[in-house]
């Protein structure tokens, strides 16, 4: 089988793999059929990743489970699945608190599509060996499109747990949304249909603002703090001067949530935050603990994460287009048919 | 005429007679506060002569310009009435006011709040917006510009929203055990109370000896609330084993420390908080409840990513967690006096007041007897 491997700045290129086998029966074999870049990815074949070529990307896919263990019994060969981008046991005392991302039965930072915490290969392979598949395999749901969902492993589940539980507690909340990329359109959308009171989306690329604005949004290039104007704050750039603008608009005890990767240390206004009272959260995504939740609102149809989609490209593709600038690109192969 | 304590400036607190505060609208009470602690953050314009240095440092950009919002644009420039944790006992109350009677002994708040505004409905009582108008504060003991509200050492205090301001104390708890629930223990409830019941059993450190008082309340309470580590560090002997009497293990400030679900961040230093966020475990959240005046203080951002942290800032809300704090205090008898390293008689405030110790609690006899405790 073939394995997308990142070898330079803005370069990509197939290699030849032994077939992944089940090790364990616990495991199980996927082949992914719709996968996407996650907004990190971007940042990676632009050359901005901490970690050195060679290694084989993608963490974002839905995928056609080809063979299972004995012991698997929640998933069967033909089914499609959101494989959730960290490896986790689903035992472990953290994967019990909802911290799959930090599952003690695996190294650090274990994840599909950079060799951190292991080698566990990339979602833009011809087949991947999924461990734990019980535990981590979340079945999509029937009648929605595994081109809108391939996001679903990393960038839109996150998303969803970006603003969806704050908006349950505040209803209405107005909402501040400074993006670069995927996350904050997925958020926007996901705002749009919880009930936000106002969102605002800040992004100096009128491409991703359209989308914005399509979700009901107001836009904006780029914006000096706005004085008490939002109830949350959300921050996916990886840039600390805008997680600044983010904490510095927020309400009196207002939620900063903040998508992270910036790589380094940041000044942040310590004393207007203690003055404001505000609660800022930097996390990788425990996509496996909400993704469940997260799916039942894609399947309810009130939200439409396609549009983010920018193209659609055959599998064949990924080495030429991949490295190319683009906010969301899907790449297909052997889809099934709509169910 | 009334007394009040007043902090002229760097280590100079001295008494000031004024007219004795009346009645303004039906809904206010007057009392007259007798038991008074020290809030940790008095210390800060008492022991160091910062005024001067956080105008300068305002001037040159060092320290951050909203300073000025709170404490005025010369900060901590006395002289000002100082003081604003307290029991009290009413001794007038406004024709509006009918849940509460003259000598009930009471809890009087740090920030003055109303109750019914959106702010105050939510729980934010120290974001009143009717009290706190345009400003950033409203509250006793911190000068003109958070208010004409006064500070809490002092013969009769005008109380405004006195309903809903006023907390009895339960009967049978005794007034120096809640000497400082106006703010320092409701300010330590907040940052262990809450984060425990979300992560049952966790793990607590506290990094004290900033916040001093506070460090040690939270120790205490996060040991009382079921916490299956309370670690608490600080170079200080005197609070170490006041830390451990309640169950904490208490080491040196130096002591490796890592792997908490909940740490109170109390040294007030930037480098306790950058300390206090390395030491969380994943899902962690770290309270900072000291502040921190300089500019350009960085934090390890990429660091909190990889663990999921979630850091909190900001004033307690006090009035909002009485209830529940004194009603905890009520069941359990959890001894917060054990805390206080200097209790004083009243008269002797304007030197007890400044002195270099934990915390300090100044008393004097109330006019009322102890029978006429609330029920």
């Amino acid at each position: 089988m073939r394995e997308l491997t990142y070898v330079a700045r803005r370069v990509v290129e197939w290699r030849e793999m032994p077939d992944p086998v089940l090790e364990s029966d616990r495991d199980a074999i996927v082949a992914p059929v719709a996968a996407t870049s996650c907004d990190v990815d971007s940042a990676i074949l632009a050359g901005h990743g901490p970690i050195p070529p060679p290694f084989a990307i993608g963490h974002e896919c839905v995928a056609q489970v080809v063979d299972v263990g004995d012991s698997i019994s929640h998933v069967s060969p033909g089914d499609l699945v959101v494989v959730p981008w960290a490896i986790s046991c689903g035992d472990c005392e953290r994967c019990r608190a909802g911290l799959p991302t930090h599952c003690t039965a695996v190294p650090h930072m274990a994840m599909f599509g950079a060799p951190i915490g292991g080698s566990w290969g990339g979602l833009f392979s011809d087949l991947v060996r999924v461990p734990w598949a019980d535990a981590m395999l979340v079945p999509l749901p029937a009648g929605l499109d595994p081109i809108a969902l391939a996001s679903a492993s990393d960038n839109w589940s996150l998303a969803w747990r970006l603003v969806a539980p704050h908006l349950k507690t505040r209803p209405e909340a107005r909402v501040l949304v400074i993006a670069r990329g995927s996350i904050g359109l997925y958020v926007c959308d996901i705002a749009r249909a919880l009930g936000a009171g106002d969102v605002l989306y800040v992004d100096p690329d009128p491409a991703h603002r359209k989308i914005a604005k399509s979700y009901g949004a107001r836009t904006a290039e780029a914006i000096e703090p706005i004085h008490h104007g939002f109830d949350l704050a959300i921050e996916s750039t990886g840039r600390v001067d805008q997680l600044v603008v983010a904490l510095r608009s927020l309400v009196p005890e207002g939620f900063c949530e903040s998508a992270g990767n910036h790589f380094r240390p940041g000044e942040l206004p310590l004393l207007e935050m203690y003055l404001t009272g505000v609660t800022m959260r930097i996390a990788r995504d425990n996509v496996r603990a909400h993704l469940p939740d997260a799916l039942e609102l894609a399947a309810s149809g009130r939200v439409d994460p396609r549009r983010v989609v920018s193209e659609v490209f055959d599998w064949e593709r990924l080495p030429d287009a991949l490295p190319q600038r683009h906010l969301k690109p899907v790449f297909v192969r052997d889809l099934p048919e709509a169910r | 005429m009334v007394r009040e304590l007043r902090f002229q400036r760097s280590r100079r607190l001295a008494w000031h007679e004024r007219d004795a505060p009346a009645l303004h609208e039906p809904t206010d009470a007057i009392v007259r506060p007798f038991v008074a602690a020290r809030c940790d953050g008095d210390t800060l314009p008492i022991h160091r002569p910062v005024s001067r240095a956080l105008q300068a440092g305002m001037a040159l950009g060092l320290v951050d310009p909203v300073v000025g919002s709170i404490c005025g644009k010369v900060p901590f420039r006395g002289p000002f009435a100082i003081g604003h944790e307290c029991v009290a006992e009413i001794v007038e109350l406004g024709s509006q006011v009918t849940r509460l009677r003259v000598g009930q002994r009471v809890i009087v708040p740090w920030a003055v709040s109303c109750g019914t505004c959106p702010p105050c409905r939510r729980g934010l009582t120290a974001k009143c917006a009717t009290t706190t108008g345009g400003g950033v504060l409203a509250a006793y003991g911190f000068g003109s510009a958070s208010g004409p509200w006064g500070g809490m050492i002092t013969d009769a205090l005008r109380v405004p929203f006195a309903e809903h301001m006023l907390v009895p104390v339960p009967s049978g708890v005794p007034v120096e055990r809640v000497a400082a629930a106006s703010d320092n223990l409701a300010d330590a409830w907040r940052a262990v109370v809450p984060p425990l019941a979300a992560r049952e059993g966790g793990s607590v450190l506290v990094l004290g000896g900033g916040a001093k008082s506070i460090g040690l309340y939270a120790a205490g309470l996060a040991a009382a609330h079921g916490a299956s580590t309370v670690d608490y560090l600080d170079d200080d002997l005197g609070r170490r084993s006041i830390a451990e009497s309640f169950g904490a293990r208490a080491r040196p400030a130096n002591h490796e420390a890592g792997g908490y679900d909940v740490v109170v961040e109390a040294t007030s230093r930037p480098a306790g908080l950058r300390r206090a966020l390395r030491a969380l475990a994943p899902g962690g959240v770290c309270t900072a409840v000291g502040y921190y005046l300089a500019t350009g203080t960085r934090v390890p951002l990429m660091r909190m990513y990889a663990t999921d942290a979630t850091l909190r800032l900001g004033v307690s809300h006090s009035r909002a967690v009485l209830p529940d704090l004194l009603d905890f205090i009520h069941r359990t008898s959890f001894p917060a006096e054990r805390v206080t390293t200097l209790e004083a008689p009243w008269d002797d405030a304007p030197a007890a007041y400044a002195a270099r110790t934990t915390k300090v609690v100044l008393r004097r006899d109330p006019l009322t007897p102890a029978a006429h405790e609330a029920p």
